[in-house]
């Protein structure tokens, strides 16, 4: 079967965060302080993170004033699985990118297209583009 | 046991005053700064001697940025001191400002927000800490976000969104101190530039320079001075927050929070506001926050706001100044501002802008942070 596309496919990034002793779940990795109850120390531990969680909202933004990203690229709110929300990337065009409410996952994916070094970035992508 | 300032000596806007919010230009900050001053001591009729302390709100000036301004008033000696709460600097500044004349600690004090934008974006201090995707996440793209979320959760179409926008540029068309004054109508505002996700540029605040001052005084001072005690205004209730850990929606809890403080501490419903001045540096900004005040359920905002029920003559005028989005944002200014704006309402002094018989105002301000802040202003 020949394939459409050229691309790999993705697999879910894990997401390294952290944990603390009462509970608290965060992200990213911090050795600062929980902030939920000011413990820090060796109550902080990295806690890795599945990289899955739901579409809370999405947005394609139009002006950015860093040429290294230039728009338009679309961003996202996201409800990780284990809890901590985050913003982020969308992977794949701004136009074809899930909807709120669908399951995602994070993956690595080249957002510059014209970055003669094509470094990759973190982003999130439907369940089902796997 | 932790007191409000209404536990404290009754404290009264006597004076206000401003320099127009306008783009960036070549005008020095101790100009805007003279201006929105000197316009507050003529309204209140008192002399700059009577002033005892001086709250400067600037987040983008610099270091020490006051005295080189308020010096040129008469380099009397009183002390002064710099406020920065990034865009609840000047709602800082005037809370501060009330608290030292409730504890008696001076009968006159002055609040004054004066701020240049960069000709560059200034970052922030790195925290150290890095999201995923920082760099490509700017205030605007939040509110964007939200915007996305809140439509989706209550069923409302982004252009009806923008109808805030447009309700407060036709505000802001009457506020000579506005950095827009010019009415747009909703075609107007839907093809303008877009910045994020359904944001077009005139629904978002603009960059932009000014100054605005308020004086805050004792009854003794008001006696002594003979100010006119028809034209002082109450402030009622004064409270402030920042955000909690694990908050998916910190601005409008600490809202919620904030405002339901500053109503109880004043005895009063939603329903007994008349004006209501809020951080709407983005449409959306102003449903959610209006909403977390309690004047209506969530998600019924917009359809009231079809209905006319917070235009200026509605049952309760929101950002009858034209808001962010309109009279502008310079930061350092805008909740010195909006407390201006309040107190003009309240005495009828509010010309063409005037809301019908107002009584009471909220001044509602958030910051990055998050931080907020809410006042409520009566006629006595």
């Amino acid at each position: 079967m020949i394939q459409k596309t050229s691309r790999p496919p993705a697999h879910t990034l894990p997401l390294f965060g952290g944990h603390c002793t009462c509970g608290y779940v965060f992200f990213p990795m911090q050795n600062y302080g929980c902030e939920r109850c000011g413990r820090s120390g060796s109550a902080l531990q990295p806690f890795e993170l599945s990289g899955r969680g739901e579409l809370v909202s999405k947005a394609i933004v139009y002006i950015h004033s860093d040429a290294k990203r230039p728009p338009p690229f679309a961003v996202a709110e996201i409800r990780l699985v284990e809890g901590p929300t985050v913003r982020a990337l969308l992977a794949g065009p701004p136009a074809n990118s899930p909807g709120v409410g669908e399951a995602v996952m994070a993956c690595l994916f080249q957002p510059n297209p014209s970055d003669p070094e094509g470094r990759l970035d973190v982003g999130f992508i439907s369940v089902g583009e796997g | 046991m932790a007191k409000r300032i209404s536990d404290l000596r009754p404290v009264y806007v006597i004076g206000v005053g401003w320099h127009r919010y306008q783009p960036l230009s070549d005008t020095p900050y101790v100009e805007l700064g003279l201006k929105a001053i000197r316009g507050a001591l003529s309204d209140a009729n008192i002399e700059w001697s009577s002033v005892e302390s001086s709250y400067i709100a600037t987040a983008r000036l610099g270091m020490a940025a006051g005295r080189p301004m308020l010096r040129h008033l008469g380099a009397l000696g009183r002390p002064l001191i710099h406020i920065e709460n990034a865009s609840a600097s000047g709602s800082a500044a005037f809370r501060q400002a009330c608290i030292e004349v409730a504890a008696g600690i001076s009968d006159v004090v002055l609040a004054v927000g004066v701020d240049k934008p960069p000709s560059a974006p200034s970052p922030r201090a790195q925290t150290g800490i890095r999201g995923l995707a920082d760099d490509a996440i700017v205030p605007f793209t939040r509110f964007a976000l939200l915007t996305n979320e809140y439509a989706h959760q209550n069923g409302i179409a982004a252009e009806d969104i923008a109808l805030v926008a447009v309700k407060n540029h036709r505000n802001g068309a009457l506020n000579l101190n506005a950095q827009r004054q010019q009415e747009r109508t909703l075609a107007e505002v839907l093809d303008g530039r877009k910045v994020s996700g359904t944001l077009t540029s005139l629904q978002c605040t603009p960059v932009g320079e000014g100054a605005a001052a308020v004086i805050v005084a004792s009854e003794d001072a008001i006696k002594q001075l003979g100010v006119d005690a028809s034209r002082v205004i109450r402030v009622a209730a004064s409270a402030a927050a920042s955000e909690r850990a694990g908050t998916a929606r910190a601005d409008k809890e600490l809202t919620q929070v904030v405002v339901a403080s500053v109503l109880e501490e004043a005895r009063l419903a939603p329903t007994d506001l008349d004006i209501i001045e809020l951080h709407d540096a983005f449409t959306i900004e102003e449903l959610h926050y209006a909403e977390a005040t309690g004047i209506c359920p969530e998600g019924q905002f917009i359809p009231r706001l079809k209905e006319g029920e917070f235009d200026i003559g509605g049952r309760c005028a929101v950002s009858p100044s034209g808001g962010l989005i309109s009279f502008g944002h310079p930061i350092g200014p805008t909740g010195v501002g909006q407390i201006g704006e309040i107190a003009m309402q309240l005495r009828g002094e509010a010309g063409a802008r005037q809301h019908k018989n107002a009584k009471v105002g909220l001044a509602h301000m958030v910051g990055v942070g998050a931080v907020c802040y809410g006042h409520i202003l009566t006629r006595p």
